[in-house]
């Protein structure tokens, strides 16, 4: 976390510092987290659009689809296959969006606190990625 | 139990220390029951160093240690955060595969209202898949484990259902709660030791200390 000093003159570090460089490596974990949540989701996300159009686009409206619900297939219509995907749809949307809210208030906060040490200790502090 | 009366006494971490992480060991596989009460607290808490000098001072020891103890300390904390990350990692897999019956049993459940019949594929093994004509039905069988299987009733089965997501879900979140926390003690401790060892360097450069021999 701490690279050892170089300079002769270091500054002490306070318990205040100390709760700092907690709370920057907590919300750093946090943030790769989030990160690959995000990802799944929006990888999850495209499937179901894509399996969305895919439904759109076939020929004959009459044929049934086959939906994978739990670990069978279902056979339904298009019209319920189409209802059923877009309420998914809608359901990771809605949880892509939070997560992303909850990513950005992260990010400044993290911002905040590198800025804040950066300040105090300069160079003998080290905030970039260092940990899994 | 602070970290300070464990300084004081000989070697009480250890003890501490498993207790603590073979509680967090049978919490995980049995998300069904409620007597998992680890809480943060069941961690010991790492004292930030105020002072180093005070600090050795106090513990009667030198540089090499009290930075001996910070690596033991941090090593068990390391030791508790493998044995967190993995029973998150478990309840992450099992969430969503509740999730998944669920909302297979939510689909039944509509399918029954209706008096047409259902035709679905199921998985025979993987890669075989059989079809299947679904009648109008009422109950669902759960696999409760330990092979046994029951038959429920929809409602009674997604109460069962609704309750276990629940429990994993409060897991997880303590789970989370204890991994915050550990980090908190695992990242004090890293700069703790840190500052102990800058903290020798820079006597030995003053002249204070004798330098290193090689």
């Amino acid at each position: 976390m701490m690279a050892a000093g170089e300079e002769g003159e270091e500054k002490e570090v306070t318990a205040a510092d100390q709760a700092d460089i907690n709370e920057f490596s907590k919300l750093n974990i946090r943030f790769h987290e989030l990160e690959d949540d995000i990802k799944s989701k929006k990888d999850h996300l495209q499937n179901l659009q894509d399996c969305s159009n895919e439904i759109m686009m076939l020929l004959d409206d009459s044929e049934p689809v086959k939906l994978s619900v739990g670990e069978a297939f279902v056979e339904l219509n298009q019209e319920d296959a189409q209802g059923h995907v877009d309420k998914c749809i809608e359901e990771v949307e809605g949880e892509t969006n939070q997560l992303q809210a909850e990513i950005l208030t992260v990010k400044s906060r993290m911002k905040e606190l590198k800025a804040r040490l950066t300040l105090k200790f300069g160079k003998s502090i080290n905030l970039e990625e260092d940990e899994s | 139990m602070s970290a300070r009366e464990l300084r004081a006494l000989p070697d009480p971490l250890p003890a501490a220390l498993v207790g603590a992480s073979s509680v967090l060991l049978t919490q995980v596989p049995d998300i069904m029951s409620e007597k998992t009460v680890t809480t943060p607290g069941g961690i010991p808490a790492a004292d930030f160093i105020e002072n180093v000098d005070n600090h050795l001072e106090s513990t009667k020891s030198n540089h090499e240690q009290a930075l001996a103890k910070l690596q033991d300390l941090y090593s068990k904390y390391k030791f508790i955060e493998s044995r967190l990350s993995q029973s998150k990692a478990n309840l992450k897999g099992k969430i969503p595969e509740i999730k998944k019956t669920l909302e297979a049993l939510k689909f039944l459940k509509t399918k029954s209202t209706g008096d047409e019949e259902c035709l679905t594929d199921f998985e025979l093994s993987p890669t075989i898949l059989a079809k299947a004509k679904l009648k109008k039905t009422d109950t669902v069988c759960l696999w409760l484990g330990a092979n046994v299987m029951m038959e429920f009733s929809f409602d009674e089965a997604e109460n069962l259902l609704s309750g276990n997501l629940g429990t994993a879900s409060t897991n997880l979140e303590r789970i989370q709660e204890q991994l915050l926390f550990l980090r908190d003690q695992i990242t004090t401790t890293e700069v703790n030791m840190a500052r102990v060892y800058n903290h020798e360097v820079r006597l030995r450069k003053s002249g204070k200390l004798p330098a290193k021999a090689e």
